[in-house]
């Protein structure tokens, strides 16, 4: 057959078609085409899969793309007309010039849009052929035939064919006739093509729905913008040549224009980058080199073991030609060290040994006996992937604007990440294209939702039915049916996390770019497996809210001055002593609130019972507590065979080596990659394939296949029945949710770190971690009673010395800084805050009583101030010459000698100047007053409103002339001060303080709310959180609290979890699914709630088995915080 | 001296039932009704008495609940204050108005105020006062009129007025609005429409003098008539335009029972229009002149009585694929609407391909299609049979097609999918051809002129 499909568009035209390119390759096989191509709308975003998909298919792929073209080039208003090309890439040059005219059509557009002058084209058209088609006739602009004309002057007149497409429109076959007589005028050969929008007819329902979705019309105001009839499915070739009987020419043309394309996605010139090495130094021969003095260093003494490794990986390195990539992150890694930015991979490059030399990661692979498969693997032939956590925030945006800097605008892009339709969105969009009313459409999504994630066996009717909706009625099948249809469909291209992609050269020449929706970023139309598929690297720039709270805390602890001269020693994360006994003391009795990975519900109710006393506790700690080890019902028998309650003991004998350390039980990864290996004779690459196999959903099928393979190999080494069947288990299960050994350890010097940070400093960490909210599981009113509880003492806000973050006063407690103030825009509040502003002479307070540094003495009469040049009489630091300029003062007890702090001067002296300075809005300066920020002016909270209603309402210079005449008792009034009368307002009494407090800031550094009613909890019989533990197990309690987190896990069966908090501490409530559904409304609305039940106590792990929950009366909700909700 | 009434309990009917029994000087805000007592000592006593007897009043028609509240006082600001803050029976002596206002909470000024609707825009002063710490009206009250000025505007001002008991404009009576409704009961009842003409126009006559009186005209009217079988059979006729002419809604009113006749005798005839301010027109010299909205609308219903509601109107066609699909929208008196736009409204052309030339020609559409028996080769038609007389049967000499279109699919029993083929007799008639796909059954659509 002689007709070969060259124009297909598939989902990846982003609601202009509605196939995938796999659907199309398959339909296309099935339908006996030896090649096929794919012409997306402005991009190649399908192109890999669809590259991928025919070459699996043993099809020929194609490549092309529709080109919006845009018919004058400066268009005035409404002038703008719009006309797409199809271009076909027939060599490499080609793909290189489609990608640069791609790249820079998206580059200067926002993001969606984008057009082409065809004076653009003009040198970009070697190895692309164009195949103008109905447009031609409609380009006004250009005269009858003048676009062809001009078509044919760029690409040349080999290099195009008139497009004939056929899908019986009598509109169409009139162009047609036009088109074949432009053709024959321009001696340009004819080429039929079917114009493809959906594989199959039965998609043409979808295809409508996508142009509604598209055109923001529900289908039956949609109109004429629908199609006219289904005809743009993939025909046959016997269909087509029938269809075209009459232009025999046009059908031909297209297998000899297929011959002419000779491009393959196989090598697209890409390159990555050379790393510059010094003179007579080769890439691997420079990366030997630093990798040897790096292993030196990292490892002391540098033992045969880990030599061996690093060689060993060194050769595979060489071997696999990858040095530059490694030398490439290394360069990345040594910026963010002279940038003082955080950096610590993680990831399967944790199992590095060369990658810990180079300190890109932090854990030593060899002592922690790490599989090196995992990372890279010969057999596998894959680029290694490197993830390096940074600083969320401005830092991790520094390195990424790094890479683009190094590497230029085209030599560095992130990688896309392909949104697709999922449960909701499909629901809701398919929903509104039917014209479903609103309550209708939430009522459907929810069910999709719970669909998506059921047994299989679950119809669909059957769960629609749950709901009160007929699965049989007509709408509602065409919903269920459309719904299913629309699911993985790419929905536009978002931005990838933080994969970076870089190229020696013009990127833009190997994949085309586009600007992401975040100013300054520009993302490849591929996403990360497919950059991986066609053999682009990436390594990912990862942020990560926890390594910004540890370098804020790290600059914290180094930065600060005890005002006594003593200044600590400097901390730095590699300084950290390991196996701190204090960091287990706090972990084994669950204090962990903040604590990097370990301070979830679940975490610290498996802590007590774990009782971590060394490193790899810790590892096994972060790990465990995932869906994969819990589905797969690991925990428990973990941790009975840690406490001793059960035998350690291994489905086989050749587990044992595997499985030791974890006592038997499987917990990490690699040892699933290592029991395929050993037990079913797997590979280090089958392996991994076993594992990638189950990551993706859309490999079910290879799945299975390699489940054979794994039950097979068992079968082999004598493993059948229950045995195989419960590692089998355990090897699904969390092959997909598990952690890899290598990351949970990375994770866990993380989380040693915090909590070393939060037992010995912490008021520089909780500081930190409130000023990198939000992040981790906690309100920071919570984390603010979790530091008093420790200790840490808070001074309110004020805005005469907070600054925009919270920062550590020279007495150590911990200044609450502007950031919290609700509703104070960052830029209002870095002015208040802001050191140029802050130069007012005016002077608040004194430095606070005088007290010795060193003995503590506060007595004033051994107290002596102490002046004029002369010998200090130092008890300890630098001694020398006193400063006649400081003050100093002398304590007559134990002889110390030491200088005052000079008094504290503000930035204001009134709340006038405050707004005239900083220009803050009314609302700004309401909540500033309410929440006592303005106290240090000379007001108190009430006071301070009072002052600045009026003080935002400019009264007009004629009344401010009047006013003090005007005012009772005529009092005089300076200029400063003339409208600081008394206020007529009452004080704020304790519990509305308390209450502005939460809702102007979302916490209170006072008194916790339940500290008002303690007393008369206390006479019902309520114990607080901090008694409970020394309760009798399986007493009936009653405690009472605000909720901070309310969890209802999908793997819990229904049973609800919440935490309350009270002054004294947290307590953990169960609430079985009966109680849960009678007093829903009382346990999901109330922000205190009074618990009574039964008390557990698991291992030291407390809880409070509820049997009735009520409402805690009496206290203002207003009082309290957003519970962080996980349903 | 002024008295406030405020019954939750009670229908607000009821309220000024026992207003008016007192006072027609009385003025309505929302639940609250508020009575000038000026003068009414001489009918019912001191102050206290009056204050009694409403209660009472308001008592007899009281259904539990929430017991009526009533306030008496020298200004309807302080009356209305008292009686939405304090319960039961108040009755402050003149002066003391402020006073008794003291301890009312401050959210009773803001509840006032909003059903005064005195308020423009967007205002926060309860909010304001409420972070102030102010509770009461007296605790406003007490703050420095500039002071307040100075913070909160002239509005600020106006609030610590109302707050101090001062009223911020006079009453303002209450005016019945009578509803323009008629009714006649029959001694003997009616059959059919003609009698029922009679009545009618007894009916809206006084009720179009009425309409006019008040510068009204009827936009709805409700017609319900009692039959013998004491069903009730009513209708409601939304009209085009405001009208009063009492013929021309005695008309409408008769074309629509003609289309929807009672069945059974009438007993009484009731008429209740909806009115709606009148309008003043300006005709103007450049623009034709158009029919009276009384005389399109007649012949509207008249249309729609013999042809069926749906059958009269102005065509649209429709933004469809579906070839002839139009609807009908209501007809109005608009001469743009004839104009032809775009060519929405143009005859449809019929380009015929016939191998060389091609013939432009207007189809000529079948009323309904005619059912044919077609002939098909290698799936395109080449003979017509067809028992119609006038029409053509016989070999096709040639055809172009098929132009397929199909939609609607959502749509339960409006999802179409066809073929149209445009064919050539041996006679030289040209037909559109149509055959529904799935189906199989041939049509001629339509014939080329």
């Amino acid at each position: 057959m002689a007709y070969i499909e060259l124009h297909t568009s598939s989902a990846f035209s982003f609601l202009r078609a509605a196939s995938s390119p796999e659907t199309l390759v398959e339909r296309a096989a099935m339908l006996g085409y030896p090649a096929v191509a794919l012409l997306d709308r402005d991009g190649v975003s399908g192109a890999p899969r669809f590259h991928k998909a025919a070459l699996a298919a043993g099809l020929r792929p194609l490549i092309g793309a529709e080109l919006t073209l845009v018919t004058r080039q400066d268009p005035g208003p409404g002038t703008r007309t719009t006309w797409s090309l199809p271009v076909l890439v027939s060599s490499q040059e080609g793909w290189r010039n489609l990608c640069r005219l791609l790249s820079r059509m998206k580059l200067r557009a926002p993001k969606g849009e984008g057009a082409l002058g065809i004076d653009e084209l003009d040198g970009y058209t070697t190895g692309l052929i164009a195949m103008p088609g109905r447009t031609l006739l409609r380009a006004d602009r250009h005269g009858v035939g003048g676009l062809l004309d001009r078509i044919v002057g760029t690409f040349g007149r080999a290099n195009t064919y008139v497009e004939l497409q056929r899908h019986l429109h009598r509109d169409q076959e009139d162009d047609n006739d036009g088109l074949v007589c432009l053709a024959e005028a321009f001696r340009v050969p004819l080429v039929a093509t079917g114009g493809v929008s959906f594989a199959t007819q039965d998609e043409r329902p979808l295809f409508d729905v996508l142009t509604a979705i598209r055109e923001h019309v529900p289908l039956h105001r949609a109109g004429r913008r629908l199609a006219a009839n289904a005809e743009r499915y993939l025909k046959p070739p016997a269909q087509m040549a029938r269809l075209f009987a009459d232009r025999p020419e046009a059908i031909h043309a297209t297998r000899d224009l297929a011959d002419r394309l000779q491009f393959t996605m196989a090598d697209l010139g890409y390159r990555f980058p050379r790393y510059p090495v010094p003179d007579g130094e080769t890439e691997i021969s420079f990366l030997r080199k630093i990798t040897e003095v790096g292993a030196r260093d990292r490892y002391r003494p540098y033992y045969d073991k880990a030599r061996a490794q690093v060689a060993r990986e060194l050769a595979l390195i060489e071997k696999l030609q990858l040095a530059g990539y490694f030398l490439i992150v290394w360069d990345i890694v040594n910026f963010c060290r002279q940038q003082d930015i955080l950096v610590q991979g993680r990831g399967s490059a944790a199992n590095s040994a060369v990658c810990y030399s180079l300190g890109i990661t932090a854990v030593d692979p060899v002592a922690m006996e790490l599989l090196f498969e995992r990372f890279l693997s010969e057999e596998r032939g894959e680029w290694p992937d490197i993830d390096l956590d940074l600083p969320s925030g401005d830092r991790r945006e520094r390195v990424i604007q790094h890479v683009y800097q190094k590497y230029g605008q085209h030599g560095a892009a992130m990688t896309a990440n392909v949104i697709t339709y999922r449960g909701k969105s499909a629901a809701r969009e398919v929903g509104k294209a039917l014209d479903l009313d609103e309550a209708q459409v939430d009522r459907l999504a929810k069910v999709m939702h719970q669909f998506e994630f059921s047994d299989p066996a679950d119809t669909l009717s059957k769960k629609l039915a749950e709901v009160g909706m007929a699965g049989d009625e007509p709408r509602v099948r065409h919903f269920a049916e459309l719904w299913r249809q629309l699911q993985d469909l790419p929905r536009h291209l978002g931005q990838h996390s933080g994969g970076m992609v870089v190229c020696q050269g013009d990127l833009s020449s190997v994949v085309p770019l586009e600007n992401a929706s975040m100013p300054g970023r520009v993302v490849v139309q591929w996403d990360k497996e497919d950059c991986a598929d066609m053999g682009i690297i990436k390594v990912d720039l990862l942020g990560l809210g926890m390594m910004a709270v540890l370098q804020d805390t790290i600059h914290l602890i180094n930065s600060r001055d005890q005002g006594s001269g003593i200044r600590d020693q400097e901390i730095s994360l590699a300084s950290i002593p390991a196996d701190d006994p204090e960091v287990y003391k706090m972990l084994c009795a669950a204090d962990t609130i903040g604590v990097f990975q370990v301070e979830s519900r679940a975490q610290m109710a498996t802590l007590p019972r774990l009782k971590p006393q060394k490193f790899y506790d810790l590892v096994v700690e972060v790990a465990i507590i995932r869906p994969g080890p819990i589905v797969g019902q690991m925990v428990h028998p973990y941790l009975n065979r840690r406490a001793g309650r059960e035998a350690v003991v291994y489905d086989h004998p050749l587990l044992e080596p595997i499985l030791k350390r974890t006592l038997g039980v499987p917990l990490f990864q690699e040892q699933l990659l290592r029991m395929a290996m050993v037990v079913a004779n797997f590979t280090g690459g089958q392996a991994e394939d076993l594992r990638r196999a189950m990551g993706f959903k859309r490999s079910e099928q290879r799945m299975r296949q390699l489940e054979g393979l794994l039950r097979d190999g068992m079968a082999k080494n004598g493993i059948t029945g229950e045995a195989a069947d419960r590692m089998v288990l355990a090897i699904t299960s969390f092959a997909l949710y598990g952690f890899p050994e290598s990351h949970a350890a990375s994770f866990a010097l993380l989380a040693y770190a915090s909590a070393y940070f939060k037992a010995h400093y912490p008021a520089a960490f909780y500081t930190a971690l409130l000023n990198n909210q939000p992040m981790g599981f906690y309100h920071p009113a919570t984390l603010v009673k979790d530091a008093q509880r420790h200790g840490v003492r808070f001074n309110p806000i004020d805005v005469q010395v907070s600054d925009w973050d919270c920062t550590v006063d020279p007495d150590g407690s911990i200044r609450l800084g502007l950031r919290y103030v609700r509703g104070l825009r960052a830029e209002a509040g870095q002015r208040i805050a802001q050191p140029s502003l802050a130069q007012s002479s005016a002077s608040f307070g004194a430095a606070g009583p005088d007290r010795c540094p060193k003995c503590g003495c506060d007595d004033p009469s051994m107290l002596e101030n102490v002046t004029g040049p002369g010998p200090a009489h130092r008890s300890r630091g630098e001694g020398g010459a006193r400063d006649p300029g400081s003050a100093h003062k002398f304590c007559n007890v134990c002889s110390h000698e030491w200088t005052v702090a000079p008094p504290r001067m503000g930035r204001y002296r009134s709340v006038d100047e405050l707004v005239r300075r900083t220009g803050v809005r009314r609302d700004e300066m309401v909540v500033l007053a309410e929440i006592g920020a303005l106290n240090s002016l000379g007001h108190n909270r009430r006071s301070a409103l009072w002052q600045v209603e009026r003080a935002v309402r400019p009264a007009g210079e004629l009344f401010e002339e009047g006013y003090p005449e005007e005012m009772p008792g005529g009092r005089d009034f300076s200029p400063g001060d003339r409208h600081a009368v008394e206020s007529p307002l009452p004080d704020m009494t304790v519990s509305e303080r308390l209450v502005a407090d939460y809702s102007g800031t979302g916490l209170t550094v006072g008194p916790h709310p339940l500290t008002f009613r303690r007393h008369e909890l206390s006479m019902r019989g309520v114990l607080p959180a901090i008694e409970l533990p020394r309760a009798r197990a399986g007493r009936r309690v009653r405690t009472a609290g605000m909720v901070i987190t309310r969890q209802r896990p999908g793997t819990a069966k229904g049973f609800v979890f919440l935490t309350l908090e009270d002054e004294t501490g947290i307590a953990n409530i169960i609430v079985r699914p009966d109680l849960y559904a009678s007093d829903r409304l009382i346990i999901v609305e109330s922000s205190f709630l009074m618990v009574e039940g039964v008390l557990q106590n698991q291992d030291g792990v407390i809880s409070i088995k509820a049997e009735r929950v009520s409402q805690l009366a009496a206290l203002p909700d207003s009082a309290a915080i957003d519970s962080h909700d996980f349903h | 001296m002024f008295a406030a009434l405020v019954a939750p309990s009670i229908p607000a009917a009821a309220i000024i039932d026992v207003a008016r029994a007192f006072t027609p000087r009385f003025e309505q805000v929302g639940p609250l009704v508020l009575l000038d007592a000026g003068g009414l000592s001489r009918l019912f006593g001191s102050p206290q008495e009056l204050g009694t007897h409403l209660s009472e009043a308001l008592a007899k028609h009281g259904t539990g609940g929430t017991a009526p509240r009533v306030a008496i006082a020298a200004t309807q600001t302080a009356a209305a204050l008292l009686a939405l803050g304090r319960p039961g029976l108040t009755v402050i002596a003149p002066g003391q108005e402020a006073k008794a206002l003291v301890p009312l909470s401050i959210s009773v000024l803001d509840r006032y105020e909003k059903l005064k609707k005195l308020r423009a825009g967007d205002n926060r002063h309860l909010e304001i006062l409420t972070k102030w710490g102010i509770r009461t009206l007296g605790a406003f009250a007490a703050v420095a009129g500039p002071e307040v000025f100075e913070r909160l505007g002239d509005h600020g001002l106006q609030w610590q007025a109302l707050a101090r008991g001062v009223d911020a404009r006079p009453l303002v009576p209450w005016v019945d609005e009578v509803p323009f409704e008629a009714a006649l009961e029959l001694e003997w009842p009616i059959e059919g429409l003609e009698p029922l003409s009679f009545l009618l126009a007894r009916l809206f006559e006084p009720l179009s003098e009425r309409l006019e009186q008040a510068d009204r005209g009827a936009t709805v009217i409700h017609t319900s008539l009692r039959l013998t079988t004491k069903r009730v059979h009513a209708r409601t006729l939304p009209l085009p335009s405001p009208m009063r002419d009492p013929k021309t809604l005695r008309t409408l009113v008769l074309l629509d029972l003609e289309t929807h006749p009672p069945d059974a005798p009438i007993d009484t005839v009731r008429v209740f229009i909806e009115p709606t301010p009148g309008r003043v027109t300006q005709w103007t010299l450049l623009e034709r002149a158009q029919p009276a909205p009384e005389q399109v609308s007649t012949l509207i219903a008249r249309l729609g009585a013999l042809m069926g509601d749906k059958h009269v109107g102005s065509p649209r066609l429709q933004d469809t694929w579906k070839p002839g699909a139009f609807a009908m929208d209501e007809f109005r008196v608009v001469s743009e609407e004839f104009r032809v736009k775009d060519g929405a409204l143009a005859p449809e052309v019929l380009t015929v391909h016939s191998g060389l030339a091609t013939v432009n020609s207007a189809l000529r559409r079948f009323r309904f299609p005619i059912p044919t028996r077609v002939q098909v080769q290698e799936g395109r038609p080449i003979r017509v049979a067809t028992d119609r007389h006038g029409c053509s049967s016989g070999a096709i000499v040639q055809s172009a097609g098929p132009w397929r279109t199909s939609g609607e699919w959502w749509q339960e029993g409006r999802a179409w999918d066809r073929d149209e083929w445009d064919v050539a007799m041996a006679d030289g008639t040209i037909y559109r051809l149509v055959v529904e796909r799935g189906v199989g059954q041939w049509f001629l659509e339509g014939v080329v002129d």
